[in-house]
């Protein structure tokens, strides 16, 4: 979506326009969902809490004044919402259980070993301190920016970057010792 | 450029990112790892990290909950406002439009054209008439045949002149403009207007 239609898409939103929310979601809907999930770990976890947030997001719309991107923006909102309802709340069932696991037979070793390596991964992301997991799924798994993950915490660039490498540092502190790498 | 391991293993992970290091940075870099084992360790870590976490996949969110979220939030959002009323609207591009800075002198501009167009218009509309110039200029005393007799065919200036001190303002009224002044004179002084007054001949 280009940026002048997504500003004209946020300008109709402020002024009630159900087409253009419409729009907006379906732009955003995936990318946010996929962002919480990876924060939660729980996929039931994941889509009411993309609800509330699209809700907070159209409800409080009128605030939204324009000085950051309307991405950056939404991100904020949906980090603050997950982050208090980690602090709440434990996800229930933090991570997804990956189903039966195959027969061990040579054809399927590399199957194996690749879902035990995601559960694992999936375990040492959600062990990580609330916000080094969020900046970390920031950077690594979405793709923003620094200046863009410092406008959704709130903090400065640097702090970000130092946050990041500690978070890098400490998944693989628990990789290790889980014998992963 | 020396440089600490914590700033080596921030320059591998922008690295790999895709930051274009600088040529420093990179021989920075390269010598670190030549004397780390420890940096050297974390780099090899940090690839196999990555790979994985590029690996990490996200269960998709189908379209049927996707529409079940989208129908949530406009069932909790307010009915749509109206757009405002006109004037506000208006106001509202007036104040916030980009050309802003130029709405003052353009409007400016178009209110002196037409108070121009006005001006000009009851300048033109109050202007005296060629025929009245003419008329006021009659000489008191000229000496011309009667303007029936030249309905047709005003006599030519040159013969005109032979009679009256015509004023050279009337060298310049055309043929209409003239027999009209003619008749205002045979009006005015019908003493004048003798027949046989002006043969006609010079």
């Amino acid at each position: 979506m280009g940026d002048k239609r997504e500003k004209r898409l946020v300008r109709l939103a402020r002024r009630g326009d159900r087409e253009a929310v419409t729009q907006l979601m379906i732009r955003y809907e995936k990318e946010i969902f996929g962002y919480i999930y990876r924060m939660t770990r729980n996929a039931e976890d994941a889509k009411d809490l993309t609800q509330d947030v699209f809700i907070k997001v159209f409800k409080n719309i009128a605030g939204f004044k324009g000085n950051s991107s309307f991405r950056t923006w939404l991100y904020r909102i949906a980090t603050h919402h997950t982050l208090n309802f980690l602090t709440r709340r434990p996800p229930s069932g933090s991570e997804q259980a990956l189903g039966s696991l195959p027969d061990p037979s040579p054809s399927s070793r590399d199957v194996l070993e690749s879902k035990e390596v995601s559960r694992h991964l999936t375990r040492a992301v959600t062990r990580l301190p609330n916000r080094q997991r969020s900046i970390l799924i920031l950077r690594a798994y979405e793709g923003l920016t620094y200046t863009e993950i410092a406008g959704v915490l709130g903090c400065s660039v640097g702090n970000c970057k130092a946050a990041y490498h500690n978070a890098i540092v400490n998944l693989r502190e628990i990789l290790k010792d889980e014998a992963i790498l | 450029m020396k440089l600490s391991c914590k700033k080596i293993q921030l320059l591998m992970i922008e690295a790999h990112h895709g930051a274009a290091l600088s040529p420093q940075e990179e021989s920075a870099l390269k010598n670190h790892l030549a004397v780390c084992p420890s940096c050297r360790a974390f780099q090899q870590d940090l690839v196999r990290l990555f790979e994985e976490i590029e690996a990490d996949t996200v269960p998709p969110l189908d379209d049927g909950t996707a529409l079940e979220i989208r129908e949530a939030v406009l069932r909790s959002l307010p009915p749509g406002e109206a757009s405002p009323p006109l004037p506000d609207r208006l106001r509202g591009i007036i104040r916030n439009g980009p050309w802003r800075p130029l709405f003052v002198p353009a409007l400016t501009g178009v209110c002196g054209i037409v108070l121009g167009f006005f001006i000009t218009a009851a300048w033109l509309q109050h202007r005296p008439l060629r025929t009245e110039v003419a008329r006021r200029a009659v000489p008191s005393t000229a000496l011309v045949r009667q303007a029936s007799l030249f309905q047709e065919s005003p006599p030519p200036l040159e013969v005109l002149e032979d009679y009256v001190d015509v004023p050279d303002i009337y060298d310049s009224l055309d043929d209409t403009a003239m027999q009209a002044a003619i008749s205002q004179w045979a009006d005015e002084f019908p003493e004048v207007f003798q027949e046989g007054s002006f043969n006609g001949t010079g």
